[in-house]
């Protein structure tokens, strides 16, 4: 097949029309260059031609996001993640048809919540990528935090035997010291050491949470990502106070009515099971 | 980290994006419509969801006549996930497109339960059938579904949420669409249906019997009576079913046979 000459600007529209928001581009040196992921998960590792690394991202609501867990938002989950799949799919094929190979990594994705605890890794971390392809940086909660959405977005990769130009990384670091992420999650799977900017994660302990909301199809949980300050999302969609998530139990076991989460209330109660064991305000 | 000044989007150009994705019929129905018209408990308004609601784009996509005639079948399964799928697609990139723009938007799936929530309570957190009905898509017959011009009720719907304020659609002349012919009530398996025509300007809906045969053709789930039998529709002129009444004169034949209700044509037991 002879090979076309496609920019950056092509593939990005192309991914565009395919449903992308966000594209960025890492040359595959930046994983050895950067050190950050372990060996065996660098793209040559898992597939030798890779050139460039194609990152995908599509956002998830913060109205939706916020009101977890919900059925709400275990379908806004299942539509992004059917959406990158097929966008990557499509971009890699779009990418052979012009005569250079490609392939899609699967979104992050498990089988049962029980293998998890076996493997607790997905097989390429789409997370780091998109940071070595210039999306976002990680932050604390090991998310991808990016200037639009902060860590409310889904990602997914595409390797490519074609060389391509990288988007610059960036060198921001929105992720301070609130350590929203870590003093909300439920099962405290967020722990950072003294003076380290990024937490350690407990998976298991974090896969039990989701595997309890699952079974009232109410998954996943997403506390990490709703508390991040991060993101120009929160004024877009109003929701800038950041303290109301953690007022949230007190102020509804005063009083079941408050006006302020009935919206919250009222996305949770429908679609999935009631989870009899949690707060009011959770149930 | 304060976002751009929102871009200047039109009607025209929301509606053309959203056909260009998938969408058939798109209806604009500002948020104020919940409350004048009263049809609904406070509970059910879009401001009770998300508080900056401004207006609710409606969308919806057919249900084809001849596989939804198919009743309990594995394609009218299938053309259900199917639509199901791409309703969700059309509205998520529609407030992907509006949000882009900085007007704040998101989708509300199309009707989501997990499995067996049904039972406890077959309500969904949004009534898509009455932002059709707010947005002019159609109005709300004796079925309880949104009965259009252009399917009856052979459609699925998705709504979006956006903060942007947009100028409403008409909507349909009440009556105009659903003359309560009752047919629906008469064809529902479950006699889900209940209510005077005259007195009422709908029936009375009981869900958990509606649901209940949900439950019990579990790998092929829906039922769909109500939606065959409307006489209301151009698809019936497209595809040259423009009677009804064979519906019911087939229901008894197959029934009749040794009582073993076997449908000839997809071969399940009823």
């Amino acid at each position: 097949m002879p090979r076309t000459v496609l920019t950056n600007t092509e593939i990005i529209a192309h991914a565009r029309e395919l449903g992308a928001e966000m594209v960025g581009f890492a040359p595959v040196n930046r994983w050895d260059d950067f050190a950050e992921v372990s060996p065996e998960f660098r793209p040559r590792a898992i597939w030798p031609l890779a050139k460039t690394v194609i990152v995908i991202a599509v956002p998830l609501w913060l109205p939706i996001v916020e009101a977890a867990p919900s059925q709400l938002g275990r379908e806004l989950y299942i539509i992004t993640n059917e959406l990158l799949d097929e966008a990557a799919y499509r971009l890699a094929v779009f990418l052979n048809g012009h005569g250079h190979a490609a392939i899609n990594l699967p979104r992050d994705g498990q089988g049962e919540p029980e293998v998890l605890a076996e493997t607790p890794t997905a097989i390429f971390s789409h997370v780091w990528a998109g940071q070595l392809a210039g999306l976002g940086v990680v932050g604390r909660n090991r998310a991808l935090l990016t200037k639009a959405y902060g860590p409310r977005q889904r990602l997914i990769s595409v390797f490519t035997d074609l060389e391509l130009e990288g988007d610059p990384v960036l060198t921001d670091d929105w992720c301070g010291d609130c350590h929203n992420c870590e003093t909300i999650c439920p099962p405290r799977a967020l722990t950072s050491p003294p003076g380290k900017r990024l937490a350690d994660f407990n998976l298991a302990a974090c896969a039990g949470e989701g595997k309890r909301l699952r079974a009232a199809f109410r998954n996943p949980c997403g506390f990490c990502i709703k508390v991040c300050p991060v993101g120009e999302d929160r004024q877009l969609f109003g929701c800038t106070n950041t303290r109301k998530y953690f007022d949230e139990a007190a102020v509804l076991a005063a009083n079941p009515h408050a006006p302020e989460y009935q919206d919250w209330l009222h996305i949770r109660k429908y679609g999935g099971f009631p989870l009899p064991e949690d707060p009011i305000s959770i149930r | 980290m304060s976002p751009r000044p929102p871009t200047p989007v039109t009607k025209a150009e929301i509606v053309a994006e959203a056909k260009r994705l998938g969408a058939v019929l798109v209806g604009f129905a500002p948020v104020g419509r919940w409350a004048e018209q009263g049809d609904l408990s406070w509970e059910f308004d879009p401001q009770r969801l998300w508080p900056l609601t401004k207006t609710v784009i409606a969308i919806a996509i057919p249900s084809l006549l001849p596989v939804t005639e198919t009743r309990i079948s594995p394609v009218y399964r299938a053309q259900y996930t199917n639509t199901n799928q791409l309703l969700d697609e059309i509205a998520y990139r529609l407030s992907a497109f509006l949000s882009r723009q900085g007007h704040a938007a998101f989708n509300i799936c199309r009707d989501g339960y997990g499995e067996g929530v049904m039972k406890i309570r077959p309500i969904a957190v949004f009534s898509h059938v009455w932002a059709g009905h707010y947005a002019g898509i159609g109005e709300v017959g004796w079925n309880h579904c949104l009965i259009t011009r252009e399917f009856g009720p052979r459609h699925r719907l998705v709504s979006v949420l956006t903060a942007l304020e947009l100028e409403g659609d008409p909507m349909v002349e009440e009556g105009s669409l659903c003359n309560k012919c009752q047919r629906c009530q008469k064809a529902c398996p479950t006699q889900a249906f209940s209510g005077n025509r005259v007195k009422d300007r709908r029936s009375n809906m009981n869900k958990f019997a509606c649901f209940s045969r949900r439950e019990k053709f579990k790998t092929v789930q829906h039922c769909g009576y109500c939606l065959k039998v409307c006489p209301v529709g151009e698809d019936r002129k497209l595809y040259q079913s423009p009677k009804v009444n064979h519906y019911f004169a087939e229901r008894t034949a197959l029934f009749a046979e040794n009582n073993v209700p076997l449908d000839p044509v997809y071969p399940l037991k009823l």
